[in-house]
């Protein structure tokens, strides 16, 4: 008998991704809190979930590269280059802070520059992500609680206490764009 | 491979940023930026020539006011944690915050511009001949 392999549910790897990474984020943006070497290691970690994350979404991305200057609606427009922008700012952190490395790169015999214009690029660049950040999260906000309901909501709840969300929730295995 | 092409091709555009970055460092705007920052660790230890620390002076009480209170700063020790830390994770919840409820009240609120903006876009429908 062929065992029966059921398929990843493609929002369900999206919402669990951007879980993780809006938790990275949140501590990266808090080095008091973490300590630094949690907070370099996670931050390269981060860099690497954030190529996870536009793989996952590759096809939206160069649709919309596309098509840009023809006929793409004003909303995906302006939903591109704020993700461009985050894109620009995200590597900057990471760059910067690794011109700026405490833990990760002198373990590796690299001796990097201390302060000066870097620390002040890394904090600059770091609070403008914040911003960036809670702007990416607005324009999907809708997507993230549809999601959340979905996967989270429903299955914790007993089923008679949310014939309101049965109601609301499609089947899982139709893909919902972000 | 397909997969490696994609990889390969946002890490290069990573690397342009990276680049551009760098090269604009090394311009005159770059060094206005390199003042003091606002609420960052205490200037790191600098080490005398035998490689003791002098860590004293650099913990020495900053008067510029910016930052967590004293008793709450990192006091040189590589860990982490502690209340003031836990506020900084909930002040950043709660901009993003701020700004999630900003867009939503604002795309309420412009809604039903949106709509009619809409509705002019699209084409009349065809008189009926009939
Ligand atoms: C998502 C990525 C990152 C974010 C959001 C982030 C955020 C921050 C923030 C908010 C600060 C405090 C700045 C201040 O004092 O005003 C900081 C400091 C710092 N970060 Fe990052 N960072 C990231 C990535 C990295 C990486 C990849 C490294 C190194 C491998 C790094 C190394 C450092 C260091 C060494 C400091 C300075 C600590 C000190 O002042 O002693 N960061 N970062």
């Amino acid at each position: 008998m062929q065992p029966t392999r059921t398929k990843p549910n493609r929002n369900k790897i999206n919402l669990v991704i951007d879980l993780a990474i809006f938790v990275a984020f949140l501590i990266a943006m808090s080095p008091h809190f973490s300590g630094i070497a949690v907070h370099e290691w996670l931050s390269i970690a981060f860099g690497a979930a954030i190529i996870a994350h536009l793989l996952l979404h590759w096809e939206w991305i160069v649709g919309i590269t596309r098509s840009f200057f023809k006929k793409a609606r004003w909303s995906a427009r302006s939903n591109y280059v704020l993700n461009v922008l985050l894109f620009i700012d995200i590597t900057i952190v990471i760059f910067t802070g690794l011109m700026i490395s405490e833990d990760a790169l002198p373990l590796f015999g690299i001796q990097t520059i201390r302060g000066g214009i870097w620390h002040g690029l890394h904090s600059f660049s770091a609070d403008l992500s914040l911003v960036l950040v809670g702007l990416h999260i607005a324009l999907h906000w809708e997507w993230i609680v549809k999601m959340f309901k979905r996967f989270v909501l429903t299955p914790l709840l007993p089923r008679r206490l949310s014939p309101q969300m049965q109601l609301t929730a499609q089947p899982p295995d139709k893909k919902v764009q972000p | 491979m397909k997969l490696l092409l994609r990889v390969l091709m946002i890490v290069v555009a990573a690397l342009i940023v990276s680049g551009a970055t760098f090269a604009l460092s090394r311009t005159s705007l770059a060094s206005n930026m390199s003042g003091p920052q606002r609420g960052q660790f205490e200037r790191r230890p600098s080490t005398t020539a035998d490689g003791a620390s002098t860590r004293e002076q650099a913990s020495a009480p900053q008067l510029d006011g910016a930052g967590p209170p004293e008793g709450f700063r990192r006091g040189g020790e590589r860990g982490g944690g502690g209340l003031f830390s836990l506020v900084e994770v909930g002040g950043h919840l709660l901009v993003i915050a701020l700004i999630v409820a900003a867009v939503s009240f604002l795309s309420r609120v412009t809604q039903p511009l949106q709509a009619r903006l809409a509705a002019r876009r699209k084409p009349a429908p065809p008189a009926s001949t009939a």
